[in-house]
């Protein structure tokens, strides 16, 4: 029979408080339970759509533009009946996103054209003039700087960097940066705070086996196996990663335990259920002495050179989905303008299509920026021109030359989790290339 | 705390929760678990090549020891589960 963490903790209740004491100290998990609250609690949780999501399809023209869209697009073209209206932005939105549709219409979401990796304003003219951001149209490098926001790569993330000085606002002592979609994100890998990967609730505890107190006995001698010095630094280092790993299982857990309960039903999706665990940690903040933080949640699928219109539909309604559920627990809970969701994405996808009825790599793309604080129901940018070969394609397939940097939407973003502008300048340093260095959505 | 999946991995190794898919032959380590320094060195030449520190053979020796010599197969699996835990393992593996 399975047996976690939790059921180990209650095998060292039975041997007695001071037993379990004894045991806990010996593992090192003394908690912070009971810090101070979190007056200003803020955070921003990323959605990443890996792959490249068309956001062609997402935003749509719907006026006087549709017709050039649907001329561009062929046979990927959304009928224009059946597309969302966002307000009266003269834009429509995907026709799987009715609720990103009402919160835009509430104010809660606003739509941010045309954002990509540049080094500096950058448009046809300049194209070949330019420094450009390192391979473009590739997904593994593509990755790394919307995560870095480093056009020549990267190697620490740009929520790592802002937690870095985010991390003084806290008094608990997990990391501020979790990723809840598997792996340890570069995104949150910043030079001196790292990631918390929470993405398996397994790993919150142990798989325990055979006699209690046997059981008991071995996680005691593993704490002690972690203290010792071989004189090899990777062997060290493997030795605090695992004990700074048990320590942070034992302190979340401890304080889930706490939690409420979802006041929603998440989607059995695999964004939901990240989206309902990072609901719950956030409820559990005070708790964990968080006062910032950082989530990093992601999905995949979105690298559609066949069948864009069936697979997109699909992939659209989980993000829909997923978000409402989030963002209608966070009103429940009063946190709706404590908290910021955001959408990346590595590029986005052709104008036009291929013979497959699918789309290729392309470059700037359009975002979601969802949450009370957003200055929303309003569009933000500028939206390229639908034209193949035209002044915002650096190709002859509508390759949109970013309008909006990374830089000027990260910056955004971090100016309104609290980050000095100064400070900006260092966090993203092509930031000072590009005017104005916040765009105003939050 | 994905170092925790790689330990979990083997508390499931050990606590057969891959149900049949998996079977562990405990054989070779409960004939040595009246010994627990012969099953010690026999985990660490078997995981770790033989180039266990000292400090860490001791420990898992003591934690053996500490096993009721009744039962073959709690020993065989202390030591292996620690052998295998461990970072020098992680590393040198």
């Amino acid at each position: 029979m399975r047996r976690n963490r939790r059921t180990f903790l209650k095998t060292c209740c039975s041997l007695g408080a001071a037993g379990m004491a004894s045991q806990l100290g010996r593992l090192g998990l003394v908690s912070a339970y009971t810090q101070q609250p979190a007056p200003d609690y803020k955070a921003l949780v990323c959605i990443f759509m890996f792959g490249g999501n068309d956001s062609n399809n997402m935003i749509v023209p719907i006026d006087t533009r549709y017709a050039a869209y649907q001329s561009m697009r062929g046979p990927v073209a959304l009928s224009g009946g059946a597309l969302l209206p966002a307000g009266g932005s003269g834009f429509g939105l995907h026709p799987s996103l009715v609720n990103v549709q009402r919160l835009f219409n509430e104010n809660r979401a606003a739509l941010v054209f045309n954002v990509g990796t540049l080094v500096r304003p950058t448009t046809k003219a300049t194209l070949n003039d330019t420094s450009l951001p390192k391979n473009l149209y590739s997904h593994s490098d593509q990755v790394q700087q919307w995560q870095t926001s480093d056009p020549n790569g990267g190697g620490t993330g740009w929520g790592g960097r802002i937690n870095d000085f985010a991390a003084a606002l806290n008094s608990g002592t997990l990391p501020p940066g979790i990723t809840v979609n598997g792996g340890n994100s570069l995104f949150l890998s910043g030079p001196t705070t790292k990631g918390l990967n929470f993405s398996n609730a397994d790993s919150l505890g142990f798989n325990t086996f055979g006699d209690g107190t046997a059981m008991a006995a071995r996680l005691g001698s593993l704490q002690k196996l972690l203290t010792f010095d071989s004189g090899l630094k990777l062997v060290s280092a493997a030795n605090g990663v695992l004990g700074e790993s048990i320590k942070s299982a034992e302190e979340i857990e401890g304080a889930l335990g706490g939690a409420p309960a979802l006041p929603v039903v998440f989607p059995d999706s695999g964004l939901g259920q990240q989206l309902a665990q990072v609901a719950q940690i956030m409820a559990v903040r005070e708790s964990l002495g968080m006062n910032r933080q950082i989530f990093f949640a992601g999905m995949g699928g979105f690298d559609n050179h066949e069948n864009l219109l069936g697979n997109h539909a699909e992939l659209m309604t989980t993000i829909d989905q997923a978000i409402s559920a989030f963002l209608a627990t966070l009103e429940s809970r009063a946190m709706m303008d404590r908290v910021t969701v955001f959408t990346e994405s590595e590029f986005n996808r052709t104008g036009n299509a291929n013979a497959n009825q699918g789309t290729d790599h392309a470059w700037g793309g359009h975002h979601l920026v969802l949450g009370g604080a957003v200055a929303g129901g309003q569009t933000y940018g500028t939206f390229p021109t639908h034209e193949l070969r035209g002044p915002d394609d650096a190709g002859d397939r509508g390759n949109w030359i970013p309008t909006t940097s990374l830089d000027q939407y990260a910056a955004t973003l971090g100016g309104w989790f609290g980050v000095p502008d100064a400070d900006l300048l260092q966090i993203f340093p092509n930031l000072v290339n590009f005017a104005p260095q916040r765009l105003g959505f939050v | 705390m994905t170092a925790l999946v790689r330990v979990n991995f083997v508390g499931s190794l050990l606590g057969g929760y891959f149900g049949s898919d998996v079977v562990f032959d405990y054989g070779p380590f409960t004939s040595r678990a009246a010994d627990p320094a012969a099953l010690v060195d026999y985990c660490a030449e078997l995981f770790m090549g033989t180039r266990i520190s000292p400090e860490m053979r001791a420990e898992i020796i003591l934690a053996v020891r500490a096993s009721s010599a009744s039962s073959t197969k709690e020993r065989a699996r202390t030591a292996i589960y620690l052998t295998l835990v461990a970072a020098q393992t992680q590393v040198d593996w």
